[in-house]
């Protein structure tokens, strides 16, 4: 009986431990993909996927941008960039609401051949609608 | 007696009023929970103030990362021991153009936060932006992130 007991206890911690890490790698999935989209393809259409209807996305110099704005200025981006790397990926969930960070690195080169070394920290704040995580806000930070 | 048409049409009558009250009562809940978020935020920033550390446990989440616009992040029990401590000590914290989004149990609160604080006895005066994600839990908002952005 008590060896039933704990078979049955650890099977259900076994299902919510699953569950949390099946939740983590979708994430970690929707950061890399939302990342690959704005610094690597410029995929409007995955952005689309991606972001919640109301999502505010801030740039590292304080400029504010709705869904409409950030897509537009996605695909319309001049910018060319290298050795694009997004480093120390973290992620915590609480129940239908997912904080990420992570470190951008790389070089961004502007159409005016202006080139500018990047380093930003970026937070985003992610929601799970419909079984599909959805980016709700989206911070950069200038960091040395 | 009434006709059976005049039940039937009590009955539809009844049924767009119970609409009607499902709607108003959902949308003033959202109100709600909007205030309630506003007045988490301010009672929030007050207990940093006061170093209220009982306030700071209930108003985070057990994983809360703050971030600091240095790239210094703090977890729960950093930012409150900091604050006992003494290692921090806030003396002001003004903020203004509150902007917030809440997707029922999510929210993104942004701001221009202008913070005062004493480390290690030197005054320090920021100038920031903030994004702070809260989420709602047994009809209370707990702080799960924030991160400040130097202007």
């Amino acid at each position: 009986m008590k060896k039933l007991f704990i078979l049955i206890c650890s099977a259900f911690l076994f299902v919510a431990a699953n569950a949390q890490t099946k939740n983590e790698k979708a994430v970690t999935e929707n950061v890399l993909a939302f990342h690959k989209a704005v610094f690597i393809s410029k995929d409007s259409l995955a952005l689309e996927q991606l972001s919640a209807d109301e999502v505010t996305y801030g740039h590292s110099k304080g400029k504010l941008e709705n869904r409409k704005q950030m897509i537009d200025a996605v695909s319309k981006n001049t910018s060319v960039y290298s050795n694009i790397e997004a480093k120390n990926i973290t992620v915590i969930i609480n129940g239908k609401t997912a904080v990420t960070r992570y470190w951008l690195t790389g070089i961004e080169t502007k159409k005016d051949g202006k080139v500018t070394k990047l380093s930003l920290n970026i937070i985003q704040a992610w929601v799970k609608k419909a079984k599909h995580w959805k980016m709700m806000g989206r911070q950069a930070v200038a960091v040395d | 007696m009434m006709s059976a048409e005049a039940v039937q049409r009590l009955i539809i009558n009844m049924k767009f009023f119970l609409i009607i009250l499902l709607f108003v009562c959902a949308g003033s809940s959202a109100q709600q929970k909007n205030k309630k978020l506003q007045t988490a935020v301010g009672n929030f920033y007050s207990a940093l103030l006061d170093k209220d550390t009982a306030v700071l446990k209930l108003l985070t989440d057990d994983k809360l990362v703050y971030g600091h616009s240095n790239g210094w992040n703090q977890g729960k029990t950093e930012l409150i021991n900091d604050l006992f401590n003494g290692k921090l000590t806030y003396s002001s914290i003004k903020q203004s153009n509150e902007e917030i989004v809440v997707d029922k149990n999510t929210a993104c609160v942004r701001g221009k936060i202008d913070v005062t604080v004493v480390m290690s006895a030197t005054k320090l005066n920021f100038n920031l932006y903030s994004l702070m994600v809260w989420i709602y839990k047994k009809g209370s908002w707990k702080l799960l992130s924030r991160q400040g952005i130097k202007l």
